[in-house]
């Protein structure tokens, strides 16, 4: 691909050669043109003139003329010729100049008057004039007159000059004419460069700018002063990229510092309660309970760690799904029982909108992790005594889980990053333990991969998360 | 010694609170930043165990507010994050000690052991009054090289005393750094517990080494006449 440096150059300058050229060949052109027209004139005047001298006598053509009147006529380096045919086509007179050599040349029967190029006798190259006239009667050969007159003969005239000095000249104007349009290419060439280099610099400006912008300096912009409109709209989505690009950065940055986080801390649970369980001789059922505590915290990090996995599985596109037709209600019931424990010690008021079965197709594994996410969410951020609603909604061949909990303190803002990595609700961890903020992000993901869409919502102290499923079958 | 733990992840608070409930100090727990904040403000807590990631009210904020009431707790500092920034800066805003997790156990009750000696200024984990030897790292106690049986309590009155050797220590201070909060607040039972340790300490022939101030308190040290 071409710079659009070197495209507007050679587009410039090929317009601008193309115009020197051509009004050079116009020029040139017209020159000829004018300069040969007056030699025309001056040869067809001269053609004239002899004529004039040419009567019509008794004795037939002559040409009443002394050869010293027409010096050009007499032999020499730059000698013209004339010849005169009678109306038989026999010639009549030649000039000195001629010899015994007839100028060369048709008779055109068209035009009584015409010029055009050819070689003199000499070689010299010359322009010849042909004309055919009427000779007038000598004034005292009046008898001619009566029988059919002057009108009744016509006579050729053939004038043949030498061009060389009109070539000459129309040669070295061409040679200046060629030597200017070199030199304006020239010009023009510099002052293009110059000017599109000029005009292109802030392209090369905005480039250098954002050259220097990299992964350790991505808070930068681009500079936007004395930008051309044109570039304008670039230089701005450049510098909204830079900010996704940053904004993304940073998110990533803080991931991987809250993944340390989030590991270190069920690590650190452990040590602590086996250390502490282990520093002095106990009873039997201390370190049953140490024990169990301890199994708690690896289940937990267990999980923790396997969703992490699966959703960078996702998010690199290594997951892989294994569709089948099955009842969603029925899996519904089964991610419940999981979660019924809790809700039933929690005293919750929970309300089925599930009937019949539902058919749906899809995968089945991958969507019990999604459910068991957000049953396990309604379940531990219900308030005490507080309603859990769990329904299926069928329409336009699409199937929607929906899933309320009351007791949601969440605001509008907070809403927003429900589905942010490791992001918690500050109370969260306090009140309910074992929540590391994996559990909506992933199910989101997971949702998209199994080609539904999960969305949350909150209204008077409700939460409720809507996940629509692939087509129903 | 009193001490509060503010820890949110309720394994590592109540481990932590276990054990040093077991190596005889007086502890107190916090689950969260607020709840955090209010009581290392009111409490006269020997050492703080801080985690600097809390809800509700950051860690680093509460050693603000600590420090700028001009608190003398000391403080060490629990965290998950262990950037060199992060502890330059953790150290910088007041804390006395810094401890990623996970960490040992033993290791942070060596260093609460560090933050009590450097606060009541006894560089020697032995304080040693004229032939009374208080060893506070194995907890145990001599006197002419003879050991002391004492119990918890007596051996926390006593540690105390050591540490503030030569001061006079008014009964609100042993009750502050001592007993726990939810003990019935009774000077008498200071009274009777410095019996106790007399008793066990002070056996007739050996130069009395527990002096009371009429009016203001006890004193441990040798009479210097």
């Amino acid at each position: 691909m071409m710079s659009l440096r070197n495209r507007l150059l050679l587009g410039s300058i090929g317009v601008i050669a193309l115009l020197i050229i051509v009004s050079n060949m116009v020029v040139g052109r017209m020159v000829h043109r004018t300069v040969y027209g007056e030699f025309d004139k001056k040869l067809i005047h001269k053609a004239q003139t002899l004529a004039a001298f040419t009567e019509l006598t008794e004795d037939g053509l002559e040409l009443d003329m002394h050869e010293g009147d027409f010096p050009e006529f007499q032999p020499g380096p730059t000698a013209d010729y004339f010849q005169i045919w009678r109306p038989d086509q026999t010639c009549l007179i030649r000039s000195a100049s001629l010899g015994r050599e007839d100028l060369p040349g048709k008779i055109s029967a068209h035009q009584s008057v015409y010029c055009f190029s050819t070689p003199l006798p000499d070689q010299r190259s010359g322009r010849q004039c042909f004309l055919q006239f009427h000779p007038r009667i000598d004034e005292d050969e009046k008898s001619l007159e009566n029988s059919g007159g002057r009108m009744g003969v016509t006579a050729t005239l053939a004038v043949g000059s030498s061009t060389e000095d009109i070539d000459t000249l129309l040669a070295r104007l061409q040679f200046l004419l060629w030597s200017i349009t070199i030199g304006a290419l020239a010009l023009s060439v510099a002052a293009m460069t110059a000017v599109i280099n000029q005009g292109l610099r802030p392209l090369r400006h905005i480039a250098s700018q954002i050259d220097h912008i990299d992964a350790a300096n991505l808070e930068n912009r681009v500079r936007a002063r004395k930008i051309p409109v044109e570039l304008a709209s670039i230089v701005s989505c450049v510098n909204d990229l830079l900010d996704r690009l940053h904004h993304t950065l940073a998110r990533e940055k803080s991931f991987t510092a809250n993944v340390a986080h989030e590991l270190r801390t069920p690590l650190s649970g452990m040590r602590s309660t086996i250390e502490v369980c282990r520093s002095r001789a106990r009873q039997e059922h201390e370190y049953t309970e140490a024990l169990d505590r301890t199994l708690t915290i690896c289940k937990q990090s267990q999980t923790m760690v396997e969703n992490l996995l699966e959703m960078s599985r996702i998010e690199s596109g290594r997951a892989n799904r294994n569709v089948r037709s099955f009842d969603i209600e029925s899996l519904l019931r089964e991610c419940w029982s999981a979660a019924s424990g809790q809700a039933r010690r929690k005293q919750l008021d929970v309300r089925w909108h599930v009937s019949s079965p539902h058919m749906i197709f899809s995968d089945k594994d991958k969507l019990r992790v999604v459910i068991a996410n957000l049953l396990d969410n309604a379940v531990s951020y219900c308030n005490e005594g507080g309603v859990l609603s769990i329904g299926i909604r069928e329409s336009d061949d699409q199937a929607t889980l929906v899933i309320e909990n009351s007791g949601c303190e969440l605001s509008c803002a907070e809403l927003e990053q429900v589905f942010d990595r490791f992001w918690r609700a500050d109370v969260a961890r306090s009140q309910t333990g074992n929540h590391f903020g994996l559990g909506l992000p992933l199910a989101k993901r997971m949702a998209e991969l199994l080609d539904g869409h999960l969305q949350v919502s909150v209204a008077d102290d409700i939460f409720r998360a809507t996940l629509n499923l692939g087509a129903a079958s | 010694m009193r001490v509060l733990v503010v820890e949110d992840y309720e394994p590592v608070r109540s481990a932590l609170a276990q054990g040093l409930s077991e190596a005889d100090y007086e502890v107190e727990m916090a689950g969260d930043g607020e709840t955090g904040e209010w009581m290392a403000l009111s409490g006269s807590f020997d050492v703080i165990v801080l985690d600097l990631m809390l809800p509700k009210q950051d860690g680093l904020s509460i050693l603000q507010k600590l420090r700028g009431q001009g608190s003398d707790s000391q403080v060490i500092a629990l965290t998950a994050k262990d950037t060199i920034e992060d502890r330059i800066h953790g150290l910088d805003l007041g804390a006395d000690d810094y401890l990623t997790k996970p960490f040992d156990f033993g290791e942070l009750l060596a260093r609460v052991r560090a933050l009590l000696r450097r606060k009541y200024q006894e560089h020697n984990p032995v304080i040693t009054i004229a032939d009374l030897a208080v060893d506070t790292v194995r907890r145990r106690v001599e006197r002419a090289g003879r050991a002391i049986e004492l119990t918890a309590r007596e051996y926390a009155l006593l540690e105390y005393l050591a540490m503030r050797v030569g001061e006079v220590v008014t009964r609100s201070d042993i009750w502050d750094h001592v007993y726990s909060f939810y003990d019935d607040a009774q000077s008498n039972v200071v009274d009777v517990y410095i019996g106790y340790l007399r008793r066990k300490i002070e056996s007739p022939g050996l130069p009395k080494l527990i002096h009371t101030r009429r009016g203001h308190g006890y004193v441990l040290g040798e009479i210097v006449t």
